[in-house]
């Protein structure tokens, strides 16, 4: 048993996207092991509500159970995938809309760089993020939260802030360029 | 904002953060269906607004989650193994009868016992999946599938309960040529299928009766029988606790009515 779990912990993600797509349970519960706290933190900040996040949790591995055999490793990381699944039907719950996109994974895919599937990167690059976030001027940052944690468009922010739409729409465009810096 | 290529990248990023106002989603939606290079910034803006969400600060799930979840997903495979196996036969024995899933009710001996149940819960899912195929959205049918679990539970308590009544209901007039069968219990809902059903007129479609022990029929759904005369009614919303002395099935207009007017299709009683 030991031995098995040292196994899917070696695993990769798409190896077990592979396993779950032959419908092996054992693969799922792996991936769920590895990505649920990522996951579940995300739709508490968002959701605030213990049941919906629950309820949204199983809906993204449930969707990923039954789709895995369409996720293509090659057009992005999993974690990805599983990351903006979670928070557009989060926001989808939360404001009763959808964020736009549809629900398809053809539309997840979010990165074609396979250096995202290892730990070691993905944590560096966590942390150049997290540092960005935290640096944003005050004013930034919480416009940015509005769109990113509440699903808020360029003329709902500026609606609830008072501001110029132009105003949100460059300050919002600036914080981003922070954040694209954390990638380069 | 645009008619080619956006004007600055960060509108990548905004599209993929939800910022963007309908008309430039709109605009950026079109632009990259044809534009692969633009397709590919969008991608890489993806993935930088999902790794925004593991700057959050960390919550374990509580365990009971994935114990739910496993839950739901072994029920699938269950039921998924079920079917497959009721397709397999099908293949197998093909001189049983002609395809589709009501092929089941062409038996006329069909005695009801575990291995019809069995056979009868691949057809509920068959339909089930369907139904949703033909008649729901995308959107819907993702919604519908959030209760299927819970749903695929129901039906199975439903078909293999020892508590629950299994009614055969006969062409009411004539020679007996449609069929139907029920499966019900007053708290845990009710099934029902039926075959060789004549093609319905304009305007009016098939109504399922629940006929209580005192009081007036309760209507249990309508249905359009496909064309090959099969129809079905599956858990539909009904009073719970209630005790059933007949099941009926009439002609009425599109839509349904609260309390039957047309002639009788079929009817059964519980033994």
């Amino acid at each position: 048993m030991a031995g098995s779990i040292q196994a899917f912990e070696q695993e990769s993600d798409s190896s077990l996207a592979a396993r779950v797509a032959r419908q092996d349970e054992s693969a799922l519960a792996a991936l769920y092991d590895r990505h649920s706290t990522a996951l579940y933190s995300l739709l508490r900040r968002i959701l605030r509500d213990e049941s919906a996040c629950e309820e949204v949790l199983q809906d993204v591995f449930l969707h990923l159970w039954r789709n895995a055999a369409r996720f293509d490793q090659e057009r992005g990381a999993l974690r990805g995938w599983l990351l903006v699944m979670a928070r557009n039907r989060a926001i989808s719950h939360l404001r009763k809309r959808t964020l736009g996109e549809p629900d398809d994974v053809e539309l997840y895919a979010v990165s074609s760089d396979p250096r995202q599937d290892t730990v070691v990167v993905q944590n560096d690059l966590v942390a150049r993020v997290r540092g960005v976030m935290s640096q944003l001027p005050g004013e930034q940052g919480s416009l940015f939260e509005m769109a990113y944690f509440e699903g808020m468009t360029h003329s709902e922010i500026a609606e609830r802030t008072g501001q110029p739409l132009g105003t949100v729409k460059t300050r919002l465009r600036t914080a981003l360029t922070s954040l694209r810096r954390a990638f380069e | 904002m645009m008619n080619g290529h956006p004007q600055f990248d960060e509108a990548f990023d905004l599209y993929a953060l939800g910022a963007l106002d309908a008309q430039e989603r709109g605009e950026m939606e079109s632009h990259v269906k044809q534009c692969r290079q633009c397709a590919e910034k969008l991608a890489e803006a993806r993935q930088r607004i999902a790794v925004v969400a593991l700057s959050v600060p960390e919550v374990r799930p509580p365990e009971q989650i994935k114990k739910r979840l496993m839950d739901r997903v072994h029920s699938e495979t269950q039921a998924a193994a079920t079917g497959a196996r009721r397709r397999h036969d099908d293949v197998a024995a093909p001189a049983k009868g002609t395809a589709g899933v009501f092929d089941f009710f062409r038996r006329p001996s069909l005695a009801w016992s575990f291995a019809a149940c069995a056979a009868l819960l691949a057809v509920v899912f068959a339909v089930r999946s369907s139904h949703l195929q033909q008649q729901l959205s995308q959107q819907q049918q993702l919604a519908s599938l959030q209760d299927s679990a819970a749903h695929d539970r129901l039906v199975s308590g439903l078909l293999t309960g020892n508590d629950t009544q299994r009614v055969l209901l006969t062409e009411a007039q004539g020679p007996s040529h449609p069929e139907g069968r029920v499966y019900y219990h007053p708290s845990r809902g009710l099934l029902f299928y039926a075959n060789n059903l004549p093609a319905l007129p304009a305007g009016r479609a098939y109504e399922l009766w629940v006929i209580p022990a005192q009081g007036a029929p309760i209507p249990a759904g309508t249905f359009q029988p496909n064309a090959r005369g099969e129809g079905s009614v599956i858990l539909p919303a009904l009073p719970s606790g209630v005790t059933a002395k007949a099941f009926a099935v009439t002609l009425e207009p599109a839509g349904g009515v609260p309390l039957p007017t047309g002639p009788k299709v079929l009817v059964g009683a519980p033994a």
